[in-house]
């Protein structure tokens, strides 16, 4: 979809409370989002009912909206917003001593699906999030910065040691 | 860095391939749909404005019945001239409509 295409459907939604055109949005970004919040939480019924509820924040936020950036952008950033709310009221981190050693066994008789979901868990939220929306995503580093809420250079440090920490359980 | 963006694009690889779906399901759109809050009732400018569209709609068709009884039956046979009186009343209905959506 289009920035004008998404500028047009906020648009008609915010001045004619057209639901359908909020409906091609959801149509539109229900399923990149979905992959997003699962890749954050690992869990697919929690990433559906944290993607609906990011999607009526939507609706409810949508005058907030200013156009200056994509809509997509914004969604996940709500979206994010959303699955932290989850993770400060149930506190299910894997803590960073979990995380193998250097040199240890690397994951046998897995495969490569299982890898890169099993490794995400060895990461800390935020590096979750850096990692899912600069490699997902692909969303330059100022973006994240803005779905975030953190400055570009805390961005880089995550993206780095999220990277070290992949390599390190996925080689 | 070489090795970093070697690296990156790996991930980058691996993120698009094997990264877990996320659950399929074609009714999500209408389960969002049905949880949004109600549409805000219709205030009294609201039933003033359908009203002088009603009016409206109403004056358009007299007018055009109007006009087109003053017309030699003969020009209305030429399918441009009667395709141009439709798209006329068709823009205008159009228009109305749009307008009606916005209150």
């Amino acid at each position: 979809m289009t920035r004008l295409e998404e500028i047009s459907l906020v648009a008609r939604c915010v001045g004619f409370d057209d639901r359908r055109a909020f409906a091609r949005l959801v149509d539109e970004y229900h399923q990149p989002l979905l992959r997003f919040l699962t890749g954050m939480c690992g869990d697919e019924i929690l990433a559906a009912d944290l993607a609906q509820e990011t999607f009526i924040k939507a609706w409810k936020g949508l005058k907030s909206w200013v156009g200056s950036g994509r809509f997509s952008t914004w969604l996940f950033a709500i979206g994010l917003n959303e699955f932290r709310s989850h993770a400060r009221s149930s506190r299910t981190e894997v803590s960073a001593d979990e995380i193998p050693e250097a040199g240890a066994e690397p994951l046998k008789g897995i495969d490569a699906r299982m890898d890169l979901n099993a490794a995400l868990k060895y990461l800390s939220e935020t590096q979750r999030a850096v990692v899912l929306l600069f490699y997902y995503r692909d969303l330059p580093i100022k973006k994240i910065a803005a779905i975030t809420n953190m400055p570009e250079n805390t961005v880089k440090s995550h993206l780095q040691r999220a990277r070290a920490v992949l390599k390190q359980i996925l080689n | 860095m070489k090795h970093d963006k070697n690296t990156d694009s790996q991930l980058r690889e691996l993120f698009k391939a094997d990264l877990a779906d996320g659950p399929r399901d074609p009714d999500f759109t209408r389960k969002v749909m049905n949880r949004l809050p109600d549409r805000k009732p219709a205030g009294w400018t609201r039933k003033l404005m359908t009203a002088v569209y009603i009016i409206a709609v109403i004056i358009a068709v007299t007018l055009f019945v109007h006009v087109t009884k003053g017309i030699n039956p003969d020009t209305l046979k030429d399918p441009m001239t009667l395709l141009t009186y439709f798209g006329m009343l068709a823009t205008y209905f159009t228009t109305m409509a749009l307008s009606r959506s916005r209150t």
